[in-house]
């Protein structure tokens, strides 16, 4: 069954293509002839239910899971083995991690500007000034000198993204970041991540704000038992879904 | 509104939030502690009860026989071997050198550093005030009385004392009582040497105590017939007491016409006579062996003259044994008699180094307090690297400093199987926790990082031997094995050898210690740090690495405790460190035989002092250190 694709024309070239990626967990077939390509300057939302492989494939893009069978391609370059080329891929692609995972023995001006400092190679002048200014663009300046422990779970994700966009990435991945939030936080992330869709930026994006995903996605994806299910515009997703288990999932959650 | 009945509106808050609070005072007071303490429950009650009882009975009997009983001499005359051992003692000023900067540096690193508190540091003063107290009690407080206890058959050897003109002594008489070798727990009070040629006190008193459970001791059978004489430097008498049963219990006051030395004297006229008598000497100096006070006592009244031995001889020796002997004290006596006797002295001797020491130590406090509170943070960490730099140096240039440079006429060359007491404890230990560390922290790598293969397998294979093996195997290893293996480790210094013993054996510990805290830091942290594209070396020394160390502080300080106590096992390598040097000190010089109990709690105390520290330090490093991940 092919899934339904719509392309957006208004996007660029394709930045990230994933071509009939298969990866397997031991026996566990985790991810099924998975096709998918996104433009740049698109927003891409990936939803399913638990376990469909939604996590893993976004891990894929930045090879923190490696894929057994077919091709990724970020940004022109093939992800394989090599070294080099991983960390040089990885640099362009930002990543927020549901956990947040900030590093809790640096403040959170520190962990914003150590990968400037020893990837990017800046000064550290330099580093903390673009630490400050995405630090105010997500709202939380005056905390630049506490640790992430003293933070709340909104602010330690705002800093997260902070401390992603620091490397000026091409694409930013985000792994169900409102997942680990209490209710009355999550807001103040998905307008964090809004704005950061409205100024362009290529996003794919695992969540289960279904709010987010109508409101700001360019495409919407629907993944099921490791397999892509459904690809369509978020009017066209919500309101006209094709397949019967799209409509189930829609059913359930709505 | 009816109370029964609830309307549509059930409860909202008045629009003011109300202000925070303090909470409430804790006011329990002291009977409300114990009771929820020490005796919530009946069981808990009795446990209490039990334990006190027992903690007060132990605290009682080591503080009643350290400050009543025990002889502290031996530590106060041997101060420079528990110190540095057989270090030559022409350059002892190497040592001091070190020493001043290690305490300086110590200063600067509480300063700036662990940040210790004003009161904390006021506290360490008002000690070092107190310790120029002591001498100073000690001079109000009169001499104690010297208590002698005489065979009515043979008398005593002469015993000499000191006095100014115009000085008087009295002298009293005492019956020895049933009593006081019949009970088996009293101390046998003020108990001296009775018969010359015994070996101590102690002997004596188990000779009279063993007689006494045989039967054969009669000590109701009281027939004196000795004279008592008061002799000056010539053997001219200046008073004659004739002892006999009536003349017990009358103080006799004999006035010293010059100054200078004199003697008292016993001889026996009937060699029948039976029973033993205190002879009770008020109002001179104590005989000391204190070294410093007998130099001073030299320099005052010139050496001591020969006087009539108990044999008939004229010598000087026999008082001396008698003297010596007189050391071996195993009566009690009062807090007072301690603090002459023995607090004084050793307070004097390390007043003066201890002031010093807390003076360097208290500018360099106060440096490092400037330095942390009234400069800029760039400032700061500069100095913070610096402190740290000096420290790390201070370990290759306090050996090199130790041992010498070859061919050097301003530091000549002292061999380290000279090396001894603290010194070498704080060398070896200090070494091994400064190179374990980083040795600990690539075995761990090494370990963990299975696709170095070889490497890997090699690290394994070390730590599983060395943690395998105990620690002696090892320094014996090194000191007899190593040298049939590898032609040339012979000529290597015995504790160089024994450094590098100690410090594999707590690499391997502590490279255990690392693996474990590495296995806690959750997978999260490796992900994010990849995602920013940082290399793998950068992800494990700015991110995985500073973390897993912050959470294994404990257990690696508790494992650089536990070496600090280990290198004593160099003692079995024929290396005298502040515990092996207790046994060079007592076999070495007859006379401190019998204090070895004194001279182990001494460095007992010592040993505890410097893992107390060590563990404070620990607590420190986990309440405000390195790398604190802030909750």
């Amino acid at each position: 069954m092919n899934p339904v694709q719509s392309t957006p024309t208004d996007m660029g070239d394709y930045i990230i293509e994933i071509n009939n990626v298969n990866k397997w967990y031991g026996d566990f077939h985790v991810l099924k002839d998975v096709n998918l390509k996104v433009r740049e300057r698109e927003v891409v939302v990936v939803i399913g239910p638990s376990g469909s492989g939604k996590s893993t494939l976004i891990r894929c893009v930045n090879r923190l899971e490696e894929h057994q069978e077919g091709q990724i391609i970020v940004d022109k370059t093939e992800l394989t083995n090599d070294v080099a080329n991983i960390n040089t891929i990885r640099r362009e692609i930002g990543m927020v991690f549901q956990q947040f995972n900030l590093f809790p023995h640096l403040t959170v001006l520190e962990n914003i500007t150590l990968a400037q400092r020893y990837v990017r190679r800046r000064p550290r002048k330099e580093a903390e000034d673009t630490a400050m200014s995405l630090l105010k663009r997500v709202g939380i300046p005056e905390q630049a000198r506490k640790y992430p422990g003293q933070l709340s779970g909104g602010q330690q994700q705002r800093v997260a993204i902070a401390r992603a966009l620091a490397m000026n990435p091409k694409i930013m991945l985000f792994d169900e970041p409102t997942s680990a939030l209490d209710p009355e936080m999550i807001k103040e992330v998905l307008d964090v991540m809004k704005e950061l869709a409205l100024s362009g930026m290529t996003m794919m994006c695992v969540t289960h704000e279904m709010g987010f995903a109508r409101e700001v996605a360019d495409r919407v994806v629907f993944m099921d038992s490791g397999r892509v299910v459904e690809i369509g515009t978020p009017e066209h997703f919500f309101t006209d879904p094709q397949h019967e288990r799209t409509k189930l999932f829609l059913n359930q959650i709505l | 509104m009816n109370q029964t009945e609830y309307s549509n509106l059930v409860y909202v808050a008045p629009k003011d939030a109300p202000p925070s609070r303090k909470p409430p005072a804790y006011t329990i007071g002291l009977r409300g502690w114990l009771l929820k303490n020490l005796f919530s429950t009946r069981w808990n009650g009795a446990l209490s009860l039990f334990l006190g009882a027992f903690l007060v009975w132990f605290v009682w009997s080591i503080g009643s026989w350290s400050l009543l009983k025990a002889e502290w001499t031996v530590i106060n005359n041997n101060l420079r071997l528990l110190l540095v051992g057989q270090y030559d003692q022409t350059q002892l000023g190497r040592v001091t050198a070190i020493t001043l900067v290690m305490v300086a540096l110590s200063g600067l690193s509480m300063g700036l550093w662990t940040r210790v508190a004003r009161s904390a540091f006021l506290g360490l003063a008002v000690v070092v005030v107190l310790l120029f107290l002591v001498p100073l009690f000690s001079v109000m407080l009169p001499p104690p009385p010297i208590r002698y206890l005489v065979s009515a058959q043979q008398g005593m050897e002469p015993y000499a004392f000191v006095a100014d003109a115009g000085d008087s002594v009295t002298l009293s008489f005492e019956q020895l009582t049933l009593d006081a070798v019949a009970s088996p727990t009293a101390p046998f009070n003020g108990f001296l040497e009775a018969k010359p040629g015994l070996a101590n006190s102690r002997t004596v008193f188990n000779d009279l105590r063993t007689a006494y459970q045989a039967q054969q001791l009669d000590l109701s059978v009281f027939d004196l017939a000795f004279e008592v004489r008061v002799v000056d430097a010539t053997e001219a008498v200046i008073e004659t007491i004739e002892m006999t049963g009536d003349t017990l219990n009358v103080a006799h006051t004999v006035t010293l016409p010059a100054k200078g030395w004199y003697a008292l004297e016993t001889s026996t006229s009937n060699p029948d006579a039976q029973g033993y008598v205190w002879i009770i000497l008020d109002g001179v100096e104590t005989f000391t062996t204190q070294a410093k006070v007998e130099a001073e006592r030299i320099a005052e009244y010139g050496e001591m003259p020969p006087f009539i031995c108990a044999d008939g001889s004229v010598s000087v020796d026999c008082v001396r044994e008698a003297a010596q002997r007189e050391l071996r004290y195993e009566g009690t006596r009062t807090f007072s008699d301690y603090l002459t006797i023995q607090l004084s002295p050793f307070f004097q001797d390390i007043a003066m180094p201890t002031f010093i020491g807390v003076l360097v130590a208290g500018v360099g406090w106060f440096v490092g307090n400037l330095l942390y509170w009234r400069t800029a943070k760039p400032v700061q960490q500069l100095a913070s690297r610096i402190l740290l730099m000096g420290w790390l140096l201070l370990l290759p240039v306090s050996w090199v400093v130790f041992r010498g440079i070859e061919g050097s006429s301003q530091l000549a060359v002292v061999p380290s199987s000279l090396w001894g007491g603290l010194m070498l404890t704080l060398i070896l230990t200090g070494t091994a926790l400064v190179l374990a560390l980083p040795i600990g922290i690539l075995l761990a790598l090494g370990r963990q990082n299975t696709q170095l293969g070889a490497i890997s397998v090699a690290c394994t294979i070390f730590i599983e031997v060395v943690r395998g093996v105990p620690l002696i195997t090892i320094l014996f290893f090194a000191k007899l094995i190593l040298p049939f293996f590898i032609s040339g480790t012979a000529d290597i210094e015995q504790a160089v050898r024994m450094s590098v013993g100690l410090t594999l054996f707590l690499a391997a510990y502590v490279a255990e210690i690392i693996r474990g805290g590495l296995q806690i830091i959750p997978k999260g942290q490796t992900e994010a740090a990849q995602a920013l594209g940082l290399s793998g070396g950068w992800t494990m020394t700015l991110i995985i690495m500073p973390q897993a160390l912050r959470a294994v502080i404990p257990a690696i300080m508790s494992q650089f405790v536990s070496l600090f106590k280990d290198t004593t096992l160099v003692a079995v390598v024929g290396l005298f460190e502040f515990f092996g040097i207790i046994d060079f000190i007592v076999n070495g010089q007859q006379q401190y035989r019998p204090y070895v109990r004194e001279a182990y709690l001494f460095v007992g105390l010592v040993y505890f002092i410097i893992s107390f520290v060590m563990s404070a330090i620990s607590r420190r490093l986990e309440q405000t250190g390195v790398g604190v991940a802030r909750r």
